[in-house]
């Protein structure tokens, strides 16, 4: 089975401000970005369940002319609230390794 | 052609470059020196007590490169976001180190202070007269929430640094700005395409970032009537159409548009055009007006917190980390509750780092660690109760026996004493826009020759 994981060449995630977070996953080739951004868009309900958002708040991009597919979603909690786990919001990709491409 | 070179040494000022590439950046005759020098991006504490975020010796060695460097060209220098967070007190934290600076190097100059942190009862006018925006994501909020902000401040656009230097300026502080605001401003003023202003200052807002020697390496623009180029600047250093394109999405939630004051740009058209391999060419980006709006940012005060940790290697409590984590926050409930503390008097969290402390979710199947660190964290209305609370703690987190017929543990602390406080903590309270009349309504100037 291939994964995000397996499939990006490197995926980071984010903050985009304090109540925005974006996941950026750099592919190899036009046809690998076109395929990861196509699996967030399959998964688009379980990765909004993950992030405890709305599906329709996940906006998906496919960027051909740079091979990255990228989510930016709003930040649940926001940044540095009292329960904060990941102040820069740079751990937050791990969530999606496994996903299936 | 009217053009306009500008020399970007750091990602943000305290964050230093190295030697060469500021030598080799003043060496590419800029017509300006601008450094952005502000973040949320390191949470609500820095805006909520206005306090920066890097140490003052370092901002104070950036600052002197740029000030000795602009004077030696005898060019205008801008840094924005001052202090981090761009508060008043941090406009007038890097005033105070440029006039020392200033002062050791026995040079005068023209100093603007721009300040843009607004007082809660105009901005709760504006609330009432319906000028205040929520963007999407926004927190829900009332008149109140801007008294429950320590500080807010509206993001600056161009148009203060463009008034700053019509008032002859050559050295201009700016309050909290956009990222990109500080750098556009001058060439913008000097007529060079607005699009591309914007769009390169955008591209250059974390320095070297988009050129292949990273934050160290400073970067430069040129901007003229139909586009810009981006120059690599620390020797050996390249730029290509990818790594200026890519700067896009860097922390950004769409890659395609970007938002300022008054205008939006739109990427997609845009062409890279490697020039060299120092050297990429950008055109085509487009731009359309839009209401003049400026963005706000509040942090306030939410509690105090104290935080204590604890290692643990015992075997029994690898085998289910929870189970000791759920114990213990019971015992320490009910212990506190029969001391006179309710629950909903304080806050706290226990979690294992090393389990699942990052992620909060179920770890892998049969997975045992082979040591953990347990951190309590309590947050409470004042300091003094956050540490009475954390000390209710302290034994449980030392000895907790949670098996049967056990003799009592002892698991090990880090530190004497085993509290730590961490004073006040703050939340952000604002993700909206206030629209204004006139760029400059919410924005003061001070002036001064020294």
């Amino acid at each position: 089975m291939n994964t995000i994981e397996s499939t990006v060449k490197y995926i980071r995630s984010k903050n985009a401000g304090p109540f925005w977070l974006t996941i950026d996953a750099f592919c190899a080739n036009v046809g690998d970005t076109e395929r990861v951004a196509a699996s967030f868009e399959r998964h688009r309900a379980d990765i909004a369940a993950c992030y405890q958002v709305e599906p329709a708040d996940l906006e998906i991009y496919c960027l051909k002319s740079i091979c990255v597919a990228k989510i930016s979603l709003p930040r649940v909690p926001i940044e540095g609230s009292r329960s904060e786990r990941d102040m820069h919001g740079g751990q937050q990709y791990v969530s999606l390794l496994d996903l299936e491409v | 052609m009217k053009n306009v070179k500008v020399f970007v040494p750091y990602g943000a000022v305290g964050l230093n470059c190295t030697e060469e590439a500021f030598e080799a950046g003043l060496a590419m005759k800029p017509d300006i020196i601008s450094s952005d020098a502000g973040s949320t991006d390191s949470g609500p504490y820095y805006l909520g007590s206005g306090h920066g975020k890097y140490s003052i010796r370092d901002v104070k060695r950036d600052l002197k490169r740029m000030v000795l460097g602009a004077d030696r060209l005898g060019i205008p220098m801008t840094i924005g976001s001052a202090g981090t967070c761009g508060s008043d007190e941090g406009v007038d934290m890097a005033y105070q180190l440029i006039t020392e600076i200033c002062a050791e190097a026995g040079i005068h100059k023209k100093i603007a202070r721009i300040y843009s942190q607004q007082n809660a009862e105009t901005l709760k006018t504006k609330y009432r007269e319906g000028k205040i925006t929520a963007l999407h994501g926004a927190p829900a909020i009332s008149e109140k929430t801007f008294d429950e902000c320590s500080t807010i401040v509206a993001l600056l656009g161009a148009e203060a640094y463009q008034e700053a230097f019509r008032n002859g300026a050559d050295i201009i502080i700016g309050g909290r700005s956009t990222d990109t605001a500080v750098m556009a401003a001058y060439p913008l003023m000097k007529g060079c395409d607005p699009a591309s202003c914007w769009h390169a200052a955008k591209t250059v807002e974390c320095g070297g970032v988009c050129t292949s020697a990273g934050l160290p390496g400073g970067v430069f623009m040129w901007l003229d009537e139909k586009g810009f180029t981006i120059h690599s600047v620390q020797p050996g250093a390249t730029v290509s159409p990818y790594s200026v394109s890519a700067h896009l999405i860097y922390e950004n939630a769409n890659p395609i548009q970007l938002t300022e004051p008054g205008i939006r740009i739109d990427t997609t058209h845009s062409s890279y055009t490697a020039l060299s391999d120092t050297a990429v060419r950008v055109e085509g980006t487009t731009i359309e007006n839009l209401p003049y709006t400026m963005k706000l940012e509040g942090s306030g005060p939410v509690g105090f917190q104290t935080v204590s940790m604890v290692g643990i290697r015992d075997r029994k409590v690898m085998q289910d980390p929870m189970r000791w984590v759920e114990a213990v926050s019971a015992a320490g409930i009910d212990k506190l509750e029969k001391a006179g503390v309710p629950r909903d008097s304080y806050d706290f969290w226990l979690r294992p780092y090393g389990y699942n402390g990052v992620s909060g979710m179920p770890v892998p199947e049969g997975y045992v660690p082979n040591e953990l660190l347990m951190m309590l964290t309590v947050t409470a209305e004042t300091q003094e109760k956050a540490t009475q609370i954390t000390k209710a703690f302290n034994p449980l987190l030392l000895h907790h026996n949670i098996f049967e017929g056990k003799q009592m543990p002892s698991y090990g602390f880090l530190f004497s004493p085993a509290e730590m406080e961490r004073g006040a903590i703050y939340e952000f309270k604002l993700y909206h826009t206030v629209s204004v009349d006139d760029p400059l309504e919410l924005v003061r100037f001070a002036y001064d020759e020294i």
